[in-house]
C-alpha cells in the first residue's frame, strides 16, 4: 500500500446539461442546416461539482427524471456537457441502459467478442477473456444462443460480465442491475466491492438503499436541477427519503434532510430510558421505554407515530408504528400527546444505533407526512453480562453438546 | 423484375431510338443503367441511415463516425461487385466487349458513388432530428428512379420532358454508363458530369460541416 493520498480519477466541475427546445421544427431545420443558436434551453441540472478518488464508491440518488442517468452519460462521454467539464484519469467501463450495444441476432459469445473489441481488447486477450465471461455470467448453453432469446435478466448478466471482465479505473453502473435475480445481484455487488477495494472508482445509480449502503460510502443527491447534497451515504439517503415524502413544506433541523414534514403535528421531544433513568447507553436485552411528546397544531383524526431503529450505516433494524398496534390516535388543535413505547426486551446487539421518528397519517408516511425526524436520538447499546456476541440482533441462546452413542 | 422490365419495355421501346445491338439490346441497356442506379440507391439509403441505424452502438460507446461510414460503403460495394460480376458473365455470354470504354464506366460509377455518399451525409444528419426523412426516402427514390433514363432512353421522350430529365443530376452519369456499353447512345456531356462532380464535392463538404456542427446535439438524440 502506498502512503500517498489516492488520486482523483473523476473530476466534474460546474457540470450542466440542457436540451434545446424549439417552438417550431422549421426553426430547428434552419439551425441543423446552417448553424447558429436558437430555441430555449431546458436545463436538466446545473453547477454539479464533485471529485471521486480511486477506490471510492459514490452513489447518485434522486427522483426519476432528476438527471442521474444523464450525469452518468456525461461522465462516460456518450453525451457532451452544455457547460462545465469532466476530467477522467483512466479507463472507463460502463453498464448503462439494458441491452444497449447488444445485437439481437448474434449469440452471447459473439456479442461478448464484439463488445470486447470495442473496448480495445486484443484478439489474443479475448481468447482468455471469453471463458471468464461465460463462467461469470453462468448463462450455460444460452451463452451460445442469440440474444433475442434472452430474458432481460440474462442480458444484464452478459452485459455486466463483459463490462467487468477487466478491472477499469472507473466503473459506471446504472440501474440495470435491478433486473437481475437476487443471486446474481449479490454476485455483482461482490465483484463491485472487490474492484473498489483494488482501487476502481465506482459510480452507482440505484433506488435500492440497501444496495447503495452495501457498496457506497458516499452519495450525491440530485434534486430540482441541482446537486443538493454530497456526503456520507446514510445521511444523503435520509435526505432523499425526506424528499420522497409528499407535502413537504419545510425542512428544518441541524442538517438538510434530518427533519421534514408539513408541521400539522410536531414531535417536541423523545427520550429513551432504562430502569427509570434516561440513558444513551442502554444494556442489550434489558427493558427500555421510549417517551415521545407531540403537539398538534391542527386537528388530525388518523395520526400514527412510527419508530425506526437504524444501525450505524443506516440499515433498518427494527421499525413499527402505532397504527400497526391498533392504537387509534386523534388529536385536537393545540393538544399535547404523550406516546409511550414499552419494549420488554431490547434485543439489539451491542453497537451504535439511531432512532428515527415519524408522525404521519394512516399506515405509512407516504400518505401524509406531519413530521419526520431522522436521527432524533443516537445511542450505544452496551453488551449485557454473558457470552460475547456480534451483530445487530441479540438472541437468547443456549448451546449444548451431546455425545453420540450410535456412531461407529 | 428484370424479366418483367425486359419483356414489357423491350416491346414498348421498339422504335424509341435505341440502337440495334442484336436481340439482347434492351436487356444490356437496362442492366447498364440499373447497375449505376443500384449503387446509388443502396449507398444513399445506407449513408442516410448512418446514425439512426447505429444508434444502439453510438449510445453505448464513443465510436468515430467515419469508421461507421467506411463499413457502410464497404458493404454497399460488396453487393455492387456481386451484381457487376453477374452482369459481366451475361455480357461475356452475349460476346459484348467494352474495351477501353470501361474507363468511362468506371468514371461514371465513381461519380454516382461520390454523389450518393455526399447527399447521404447531409440526409443522415437530418434523419437524426427528423425521423420522417428515413420514411420518405424510399418514396423519393421510387420517383427518382423513373425520372432517370434507366428503363427508357432519353430519345424516347418528347422534347419538353427531355429538358426536365436533364436537370436530374443522376441522368448524366447513367447516360455515360449506357454510352460506355453502347457507343451509339449519347453519353452524359462533360459539362454536366463536371457539374455533378462539383455538386458532389459541395454536398460532401456541407454534410461534413453539418455533422461537425451538430455532433453534440446529435449525441443527445441517439
Amino acid at each position: 500500500m502506498s502512503s500517498s493520498p489516492p488520486s482523483i480519477v473523476i473530476s466534474a466541475s460546474g457540470l450542466g446539461k440542457a436540451y434545446r427546445e424549439y417552438a417550431h421544427s422549421i426553426a430547428r431545420l434552419g439551425i441543423v442546416l446552417f448553424g447558429g443558436s436558437g430555441g430555449s434551453l431546458n436545463w436538466i441540472f446545473r453547477g454539479v461539482d464533485f471529485e471521486v478518488a480511486a477506490g471510492e464508491a459514490v452513489a447518485i440518488v434522486g427522483k426519476n427524471g432528476a438527471g442521474k442517468s444523464t450525469l452518468l452519460r456525461l461522465i462516460s462521454g456518450m453525451q457532451s456537457p452544455t457547460e462545465g467539464s469532466v476530467k477522467l484519469g483512466g479507463s472507463v467501463s460502463s453498464i448503462l441502459e439494458l441491452g444497449i450495444g447488444l445485437h439481437p441476432e448474434f449469440t452471447g459469445e459473439e456479442n461478448a467478442r464484439q463488445l470486447g473489441l470495442i473496448q480495445g481488447i486484443t484478439a489474443e486477450e479475448l481468447e482468455s477473456i471469453i471463458p471468464q465471461v461465460s463462467s461469470f455470467s453462468e448463462l450455460g448453453d444460452y451463452f451460445y444462443r442469440p440474444i433475442r432469446t434472452y430474458s432481460s435478466g440474462m442480458q444484464m448478466r452478459l452485459a455486466f460480465s463483459v463490462a467487468t471482465v477487466r478491472r477499469p479505473d472507473v466503473l459506471i453502473v446504472d440501474e440495470a442491475m435491478a433486473v437481475g435475480d437476487a443471486y446474481f445481484q449479490h454476485k455483482c455487488f461482490e465483484r463491485i466491492r472487490s474492484m473498489r477495494d483494488e482501487g476502481t472508482a465506482i459510480l452507482l445509480v440505484s433506488h435500492d438503499p440497501t444496495a447503495v449502503r452495501s457498496v457506497c460510502t458516499r452519495a450525491i443527491l440530485l434534486h430540482e436541477k441541482r446537486c443538493v447534497d454530497d456526503g456520507p451515504a446514510a445521511d444523503v439517503l435520509d435526505h432523499y427519503n425526506a424528499l420522497l415524502a409528499p407535502d413537504v413544506q419545510q425542512v428544518h433541523g441541524d442538517r438538510p434532510g434530518q427533519r421534514s414534514g408539513n408541521g400539522r403535528v410536531v414531535i417536541e421531544s423523545v427520550s429513551l430510558s432504562q430502569f427509570d433513568a434516561v440513558t444513551s447507553t442502554p444494556i442489550s436485552g434489558g427493558p427500555v421505554t421510549l417517551d415521545v411528546r407531540l403537539r398538534a397544531d391542527h386537528p388530525v383524526d388518523d395520526l400514527a407515530i412510527g419508530i425506526l431503529f437504524k444501525d450505524r450505516i443506516g440499515n433498518d433494524v427494527f421499525g413499527t408504528n402505532t397504527a400497526h398496534h391498533d392504537l387509534k390516535l386523534v388529536a385536537h388543535r393545540g393538544e399535547r400527546l404523550h406516546v409511550q413505547w414499552c419494549i420488554d426486551q431490547f434485543n439489539l446487539g451491542p453497537g451504535h444505533y439511531s432512532l428515527t421518528l415519524a408522525a404521519h397519517a394512516g399506515l405509512s408516511h407516504q400518505a401524509g407526512n406531519f413530521d419526520w425526524w431522522n436521527r432524533a436520538l443516537t445511542f450505544q447499546v452496551t453488551p449485557a453480562d454473558g457470552p460475547l456476541q456480534i451483530g445487530a440482533a441479540a438472541m437468547a441462546v443456549r448451546v449444548d453438546c451431546f455425545r453420540r452413542k450410535d456412531g461407529h | 423484375m428484370l424479366l418483367i422490365y425486359t419483356v414489357v419495355f423491350s416491346r414498348l421501346m421498339r422504335g424509341s431510338g435505341l440502337p440495334d445491338y442484336g436481340p439482347a439490346t434492351y436487356t444490356v441497356f437496362l442492366c447498364s443503367g440499373l447497375l449505376g442506379w443500384q449503387l446509388f440507391s443502396e449507398l444513399l439509403t445506407r449513408t442516410t441511415g448512418l446514425f439512426s441505424n447505429y444508434g444502439n452502438l453510438l449510445r453505448r460507446t464513443t465510436v468515430p463516425w467515419p469508421a461507421l461510414l467506411a463499413s457502410e460503403i464497404l458493404v454497399s460495394l460488396v453487393s455492387f461487385v456481386i451484381l457487376a460480376c453477374v452482369f459481366a458473365i451475361f455480357l461475356a455470354i452475349l460476346d459484348f466487349t467494352l474495351g477501353l470504354r470501361i474507363w468511362f464506366a468506371i468514371i461514371a460509377l465513381s461519380l454516382v458513388m461520390t454523389f450518393a455518399i455526399a447527399l447521404g451525409l447531409c440526409l443522415s444528419v437530418l434523419q437524426v432530428f427528423f425521423r420522417d426523412v428515413g420514411l420518405a426516402l424510399p418514396v423519393i427514390l421510387q420517383i427518382w428512379f423513373w425520372a432517370t433514363p434507366i428503363v427508357y432512353p432519353l430519345s424516347a421522350l418528347p422534347d419538353g420532358a427531355k429538358s426536365l430529365i436533364i436537370i436530374n443530376p443522376l441522368s448524366a452519369p447513367i447516360q455515360e454508363l449506357q454510352h460506355s456499353f453502347m457507343p451509339a447512345l449519347p453519353g452524359g456531356s462533360s459539362p454536366r458530369l463536371i457539374g455533378l462532380a462539383a455538386l458532389a464535392v459541395i454536398l460532401a463538404w456541407f454534410g461534413y460541416r453539418m455533422i461537425q456542427r451538430n455532433w453534440n446535439a446529435m449525441q443527445d438524440e441517439f
